[in-house]
Order: structure tokens, then sequence, then C-alpha cells
């Protein structure tokens, strides 16, 4: 069955058939959003698209097909397998993951207790975030965090939207495959909001790498005790640190010999600084390559590279060892840069 | 039947798995019709054709239950079950499964009274026929 397929099985019978038979490639469809009693919306190719009472993009509101609050309940219905009991933890974090990675986000009642939030009864809010791993965007980015073979601690930065995580799953992947600056690597995922591997029922819906471990839904800190534990890992990878747990966490990773690949929010690494637990391992030197992403030209545009002492490496799509000529381990930059460029 | 529903309740008792996974392990461990039953059932239910559960168990209940010495009242216990799955959370699942049970416990306990009581009355009826052939012969 393809994706596509797969995917409009989870809605209710008339907006499967509304979305089968819109006029649209599938890989620039985003966000599929159901509000009860509001217009069906859709996020496509970056833009807002309103769907008709039958079929097709209309652009005023009076004009689109609105979903029903039974609509919403009959796709929970197929979302859940018709067990939607089997899923009260995920309820309770406010979002799930389906076959194909794709990640559910749920709103509407919540109903809580002494102990927290219970359940979201009745779901009125469905947000379905299309999962579209793009293999190869951290093609370019390999040759820098990599230091004589070996790979290098690495902090992803980026303002939110800009796909820190879509790279960060590209390099693990690469990482763990291996490719012509170093040979593949074990591997271990603490995948704290399943947004890396995208697990379905613990098995990966995106491919990171043949020799990558999973730990799916599991928190940072004790997801990385875990992995170092009992996987063995020499690549940890973990998504948007920031914390002093996480801080406690990432240097016993690196004391046991771990290379660390993390992502973090913020555009620069003085914006890590105004964080104290972050301000800490930018002191520490815990980080050998700081990557910062923005989306001035494309999602996921490598704006700066830096090493430990917030030299810049790369910037504005300029690399500044070029000047410098050869790199000290024995590789001809230029070689390395011509083909990243 | 009973002894497939216990079966479909340790599953959700102790793994938590949705009910067409749940279902399908069912199937695997007993026998037919029911094993039949579990199999189609949890197969359209991962199909995802648009039915709603109650509707899909009462169709594959109708295609293989009729294959079964089950009176129409056992039947029906059966068929409400359908009614039920699904809904809420899965404290609610076990309930629904524990209600049946006690149902065809309730079931089983009038047949067994009832077929005691027939054993009786054939006894009584053997014997005075006996009665009845003596006096003629005499």
């Amino acid at each position: 069955m393809d994706r596509k397929t797969q995917l409009m099985k989870i809605f209710s019978v008339h907006i499967r058939e509304l979305l089968t038979a819109l006029p649209m490639k599938f890989d620039q469809l985003q966000e599929i959003r159901l509000r009860a009693g509001r217009p069906l919306m859709l996020l496509y190719d970056n833009e807002e698209r309103l769907i008709g009472n039958e079929s097709g993009f209309v652009t005023e509101m009076s004009q689109a097909y609105r979903v029903s609050a039974q609509e919403i309940q009959e796709t929970m219905t197929f979302i859940s397998h018709y067990s939607i009991y089997a899923y009260e933890e995920e309820i309770r974090q406010g979002f799930l993951t389906i076959q194909g990675g794709h990640r559910i986000g749920l709103a509407g009642k919540v109903l809580s207790d002494q102990k927290g939030i219970r359940s979201i009864r009745p779901i009125t809010f469905l947000n379905v975030r299309l999962a579209h791993q793009v293999q190869g965007c951290a093609d370019s980015l390999m040759p820098w965090l990599y230091e004589n073979g070996r790979p290098c601690h690495t902090l992803i930065l980026s303002s939110p939207g800009c796909g820190k995580t879509t790279m960060l799953r590209d390099v693990i992947r690469q990482f763990s495959n291996g490719c012509k600056f170093g040979k593949g690597r074990r591997v271990g995922v603490v995948d704290e909001r399943s947004e890396i591997a995208a697990c379905y029922r613990g098995v990966p819906q995106n491919d990171v790498g043949m020799r990558t471990d999973v730990l799916d839904a599991c928190s940072k800190v004790r997801g990385m005790e875990m992995m170092l534990r009992s996987m063995n890992p020499e690549v940890l990878a973990v998504d948007e640190i920031g914390s002093r747990e996480d801080l406690q966490a990432i240097e016993s990773v690196i004391n046991c010999g771990c290379w660390l690949l993390a992502t973090a929010h913020g555009d620069s690494v003085e914006k890590l600084e105004l964080r104290p637990a972050l301000q800490k391992m930018v002191e520490r030197k815990v980080f050998e390559r700081y990557v910062i992403l923005d989306r001035r030209k494309k999602i996921g545009h490598v704006e700066a590279i830096l090493n430990a002492d917030r030299d810049y490496l790369y910037q504005n799509d300029r690399c500044h060892l070029c000047d410098d000529g050869m790199r000290g381990n024995g590789t001809g930059c230029r070689e390395i840069l011509s083909e990243a460029h | 039947m009973r002894q497939s529903l216990l079966m479909l309740h340790g599953e959700i008792r102790y793994t938590g798995a949705e009910l067409p996974e749940a279902i399908s392990e069912t199937a695997g461990r007993c026998g037919k019709p029911f094993s039949d039953f579990y199999e189609t059932l949890s197969e359209q239910m991962r199909q995802m054709t648009g039915q709603t559960l109650k509707i899909l168990w009462q169709e594959c209940a109708v295609q293989y239950l009729k294959q079964t010495c089950l009176t129409k009242e056992d039947q029906k216990i059966f068929l409400d079950l359908g009614n039920q799955m699904g809904y809420l959370d899965s404290q609610m699942q076990l309930s629904a499964l524990e209600g049946c049970m006690a149902l065809l416990e309730d079931r089983m306990t009038c047949l067994e009274k009832s077929l005691a009581q027939k054993q009786k009355l054939s006894m009584t009826l053997g014997i005075l026929s006996g009665f009845f052939v003596m006096v003629l012969l005499i």
C-alpha cells in the first residue's frame, strides 16, 4: 500500500474521499488540520489551503468544507484502529505517532485529576503532521562533523521550523551507515517525542541507519543512562537539550567515550549562553561543532559552522578554511569543500 | 466461546494491545469456528473500510456463528459485545468482556440445571414406559 493510501485510511469516510480527490503532490503536503465546526485546512507547499464541499481547493471560507465533531471522532476511531483505550498515554501527552511516522497533535477538553491530565475528551482538534524524511540533506554538512576520521561532538542550533530535527535525522543515518568521511558507527537515539525515528510499535518509520538503536518516548536523561548501560553506543543522539539534568547526563555520555549529537533552540551560540545549563556546556567546550541552521534560502539551510572555540569554519556560504589552505589532518580542505559545495 | 473471551481479556489486560492485534492473537489460540471469526474480524479492522466496529463484529459473527450450536440467545450475548468493545479506556474493555463472560456463565448454569431436570424426566419416563409395557404383557 503506498504512503498516501495508507494515510488517507485514518480519516472518516467523507473526508477521506475529499482528500483523495485533491489534485496535489503528496510530497508537498505538510499538514492536515481538522477542527470541529471549522473549515478543513491543509498546509501544502508552505501555503494554507481550503478544501471545498465538492473537493478541490477553494479560496473563500464560505465555500470550504466544514468538519463535524462526529467526523473527528470517527477519524480518532480509525487512527487508533478502533482501540482508543490503547493510546491513553499518548492522548495524555497530546500527540501520537502512526504508521508512516506521521505525528498527530490532539486538542479538545482536557480531563484532569489530582495526578494531572487524565485524558482529552472529547478530542475536537486534530493536526496531522506528515513525515517527510529528507535523505541527503546532511550531505554537505558531513565533512565538517568528522575530525581525523572520528565524529565530533555536535550541536545543531536553529529557531523553530528551520529543519533541526530533519537534519539531525540525516546526520544520524549517515553516522550509522558510514560515509566517505568515516566508517559506520553504532548510534543510540533517545527519541523523547518520537520525532526523530517516528517509531510505530517500536519500529522506526524513518530511516535512521542500519546501526541505530532507538529508545522511543523515553525521557532524555533516563534514556541516555539506559543507552550507555545496555546498548554500547559509539554515538548518542538526542533532540532539544537545555536543562540542568540534560547537562549532567551529557557529561556522563562524554566521560564514557561516546560522541554526542544534539539539537537546541537558538539562532546563535551567544543566544545559547542566555540559558544557564547551555552556557556551562559552551564554557566547558563540550561541543566541538556548532551547526547553525536558518530558513533564509530554504528550510535546513546551513548558515554557519563553528568549532569549540567558537571560531567560524563556515559562514554565509563561504568556507573560512579555504583561505587557510590545508587542514591539519592532511586532507586537502579544497577537496572536501569542492564536493560539499 | 467463553474460553476465547478469556484469552482476549488476557491479551488486553497484559499487553494493552490494539483490538486488531489482540483479536488476531486470540484467533491463533482457539479452535474453529471462533478462530476464523477472530481472524476475519482482525483483518477487516485493519482494512479500515469505514465501517463501525459494531457492524464489522456483526457481519463476522453472522458468517461464522451459524456453524455452531449456539442458540439465538447465546448469539445475542456475543453480538452485544461488539457494541461495547473499543469504547472508552482499557478498564471498560475488560469490564465489557467480564460482563459477557458472566452472562455466558449464567446461561451455562441454567442449561446445566435444565439438563439435570431433563435427565430426571427422561429416566422417569423410561421407567414408566417399562411398567406400561409390563402391564400390557401381563
